[in-house]
């Protein structure tokens, strides 16, 4: 298993196409239909990483994008939109979303890369924190 | 000029038109003021009048009255004639819409000096109105125009959204294909371990076909994408801001808009080096720009059993030029003298409203570039247009260039 990934996209269609893809990759994936449904999922599951659409009902990405940084720092955040405009990158960037990824039409290749990049980093922070299982309370990040 | 006289005393009708004709104007004779009224409503009515005070039935001050009422773009010049010499009776006359006002017995070159005064006034105010009805004429093409924006804008609009709508399903068409293209090669790759008997003809033709399909897939997919690319391009082309813009690109759009005017006996060749750099500018003002070169070429090529039309692109220094050259018979000098002036046209009442060229050349000049015409030495028209190369105008670097 690479990692946990939630999809979240109001259309359907575009929820299990990437649903397929990333299972086939490898990943363990759920997905959502909006903002709201996606907290639903993420109280009661343990993701690592988000793939969320911008332009949604009920709860739109970037507000999703707010909540998942203020309740779950370690979760990656990979936006995606049909949607190119300015204004919708500088509110991913503002939110730290990891990336933008404008939907690609004939290759999945960068929203792929961003996965791969976000499953990355946080490989490395699980390695650490193993790393510094062994040690006490207040000496970790020191040396002895 | 034509001059109306109103007056019931024969005799003093007859001196006043001898007077006239002797210097020169044709006379329109009204025995009273009902005559002259009559006249004056016509529409090819004098311009001038003189009009006796006193005359049976309608008097002179009743007719400068009525016309006064009238409203007419081309208001005749009335002159009062009447022996009452009194200031009062001036006022009257001149409060009622006289013009001038002479009293008997008049001195003739007084009259002429008269009349002098009101045919200039006449020539004044007919200058006037041409020029208010060609501004109303030139206000009328940029309200066209400005509603022609707008339907671009709208249109523009439009496109956006459709690009919008067809991009969310291209986009898990796509990305299914390419989920099944894997999972296609993965099942392969399985069945080079555990083949399956090849004597099935349709599994035969699965596995033959399938790759296959998923191919055509793909190309339908990219087409959309190229489509939903255009789309989004042509959205954008409206807003007035320049930017960067390749003349290679910009010219085959415009050879895609030109198509309906293109003639199959003329030659179409175009020569821009893959070296001529960018240029800024209104991409959609240029395009305007260009097609109206290209029909104004063809048009002049009308009667032409062949020949071509060639259009090629060059530097010179920080300016990029394109010229649109023709086989059509040139241009004569006095046409080459007032072809960019507004309203000027050689084609017929109705074709052209002689302002292409002249709203072309403005484009050009608040691009910082121009548009002039010459004839090629081997005969035939030349127009060539200058923009600033991007990086130039990037620099704001002043243009420098002899206009030929």
């Amino acid at each position: 298993m690479k990692g946990r990934l939630l999809i979240v996209d109001d259309e359907p269609e575009i929820r299990d196409m990437l649903y397929r893809h990333f299972r086939l990759l490898g990943y363990e994936v759920s997905t959502a239909g909006n903002g709201l449904e996606a907290l639903a999922v993420l109280r009661e599951k343990r993701m690592d990483a988000v793939i969320s659409d911008i332009q949604m009902p009920e709860m739109d990405g970037v507000s999703l994008l707010r909540e998942i940084r203020r309740q779950y720092p370690m979760i990656r955040v990979i936006m995606i939109t049909g949607h190119v405009t300015l204004e919708n990158a500088l509110a991913c960037m503002r939110n730290q979303a990891d990336t933008c990824v404008f939907k690609p039409l004939t290759d999945m290749g960068e929203l792929e890369d961003a996965v791969h990049t976000a499953m990355a980093a946080l490989a490395r922070w699980n390695r650490k924190f193993r790393e510094l299982k062994g040690l006490k309370p207040g000496e970790a990040g020191e040396l002895p | 000029m034509r001059i109306l006289i109103a007056d019931d005393d024969i005799i003093s009708r007859s001196v006043l038109t001898l007077l006239l004709q002797k210097t020169g104007h044709t006379v329109v004779s009204a025995m009273d003021g009902h005559e002259a009224w009559q006249v004056l409503q016509r529409s090819d009515a004098p311009r001038l009048a003189i009009l006796d005070w006193m005359m049976p039935g309608m008097d002179g001050l009743q007719v400068v009255q009525r016309v006064r009422r009238r409203t007419t773009d081309q208001p005749p010049y009335l002159i009062m004639l009447t022996t009452k010499g009194d200031g009062e009776s001036l006022v009257r006359a001149l409060d009622a819409g006289a013009d001038d006002y002479l009293s008997k017995p008049y001195n003739p070159e007084e009259l002429r000096a008269r009349i002098a005064v009101g045919e200039r006034l006449v020539r004044m105010q007919e200058t006037l109105a041409t020029h208010a009805r060609e501004m109303e004429a030139l206000a009328q093409a940029r309200t066209r125009q400005l509603l022609h924006a707008d339907r671009m804008a709208t249109l523009g609009a439009l496109a956006a959204g459709i690009a919008h709508e067809i991009n969310n399903p291209a986009f898990f068409i796509a990305g299914n294909a390419q989920t099944l293209q894997r999972s296609w090669d993965l099942l392969v790759q399985h069945l080079e371990a555990t083949p399956l008997p090849k004597t099935d003809p349709q599994m035969a033709f699965v596995l033959e076909e399938a790759p296959r399909m998923l191919a055509g897939i793909f190309k339908g997919v990219d087409r959309i994408s190229r489509i939903v690319k255009g789309l989004k391009g042509y959205a954008h082309r409206g807003s007035g801001e320049k930017s960067a813009c390749h003349m290679q690109e910009i010219l085959s759009d415009v050879m895609e808009f030109c198509q309906n005017v293109l003639k199959p006996q003329i030659r179409v060749c175009i020569q821009l080096p893959d070296t001529l750099p960018p240029v800024l500018a209104n991409r959609q003002q240029i395009e305007q720009v260009l097609i109206n070169l290209i029909r104004n070429a063809m048009d002049a090529m009308a009667d032409c059993e062949g020949g071509s039309l060639k259009i090629s692109g060059h530097t010179e220094g920080p300016l990029v030029c394109i010229a649109v050259a023709d086989q059509g018979p040139g241009l004569p000098p006095e046409v080459l003298a007032r072809i960019f002036a507004p309203f000027f046209t050689t084609k017929k009442a109705g074709e052209g409203t002689g302002l292409g060229l002249a709203i072309s050349r403005s484009i050009m000049e608040e691009h910082g570039g121009d548009l002039f015409a010459c004839n090629a030495p081997a005969g035939g028209a030349v127009f060539t247009l200058r923009l600033p190369a991007f990086h130039a105008a990037h620099a704001l670097t002043p243009i420098k260039g002899d206009t030929p």
